[in-house]
């Protein structure tokens, strides 16, 4: 059986995501002693049935085994320049993580977007978990650093 | 151009043997691995493989298919 890389409504995915969220969660957050892992899912589930969100999943078989899930916008600077994809998270399981499932999920996602009319896309990655190869490699540019601060606590 | 392009491939593997039916997963690459092998398949036989036909490869004989 192979993987299979579709589109899906927030509804359908959260089904079969929780379980994930806490794996990807664990693998990748920071600050977590601070900050818990507590979806606010009724507001994505309002953002998908706004146009705003797009959920690109990995499964095998029925099997969730990845996703990538952004934020479809209009930028508040480039009102007129169309819409833009802001990624929000994504994670493929670990035993999902060869033969190409990742780059698989993106270039599925990329596509994916490209149909919905999204003109630009931004995607970051963890420093404690580059990507920065691999996205390059996919044609994406370097473009941004990202840093964080705790304050409150 | 299967057996030159297997070849290639079997080298960008850095296996001593391919086979047809072997599956990527079973070579454990990860996903930079996996990229930068396609990249050189397609460096090598001088060809493009175009990123609508990524997601079908799961076996070397996908992947001699899109080459074909």
């Amino acid at each position: 059986m192979n993987c299979t890389y579709q589109s899906e409504s927030w509804e359908k995915f959260l089904t079969d995501a929780e379980q994930l969220f806490a794996l990807h969660w664990e693998e990748l957050a920071l600050d977590k002693e601070f900050i818990k892992q507590d979806m606010d899912c009724e507001r994505y589930q309002n953002l998908d049935k706004l146009g705003m969100l797009h959920v690109t999943t990995v499964r095998f078989g029925s099997a969730l085994v990845g996703y990538a899930v952004n934020f479809l916008i209009t930028h508040m600077h480039y009102k007129s320049s169309g819409v833009m994809a802001l990624a929000d998270m994504y994670f493929v399981v670990p035993e999902f993580r060869k033969g190409g499932c990742g780059i698989k999920l993106f270039l599925a996602m990329e596509k994916q977007l490209r149909e919905r009319g999204v003109v630009r896309a931004h995607i970051s990655c963890k420093v404690h978990f580059d990507q920065q190869e691999i996205f390059e490699k996919l044609g994406w540019t370097f473009s941004d650093k990202t840093f964080s601060k705790m304050l409150g606590k | 151009m299967d057996s030159k392009a297997l070849s290639v491939i079997t080298s960008a593997l850095g296996r001593a043997v391919v086979l047809p039916n072997d599956r990527f997963d079973s070579f454990g690459l990860d996903s930079l691995e996996f990229l930068e092998f396609l990249l050189e398949v397609q460096r090598d036989l001088n060809v493009a493989i175009p990123d609508e036909k990524i997601d079908s490869l799961n076996t070397v004989q996908d992947l001699l298919d899109v080459l074909r």
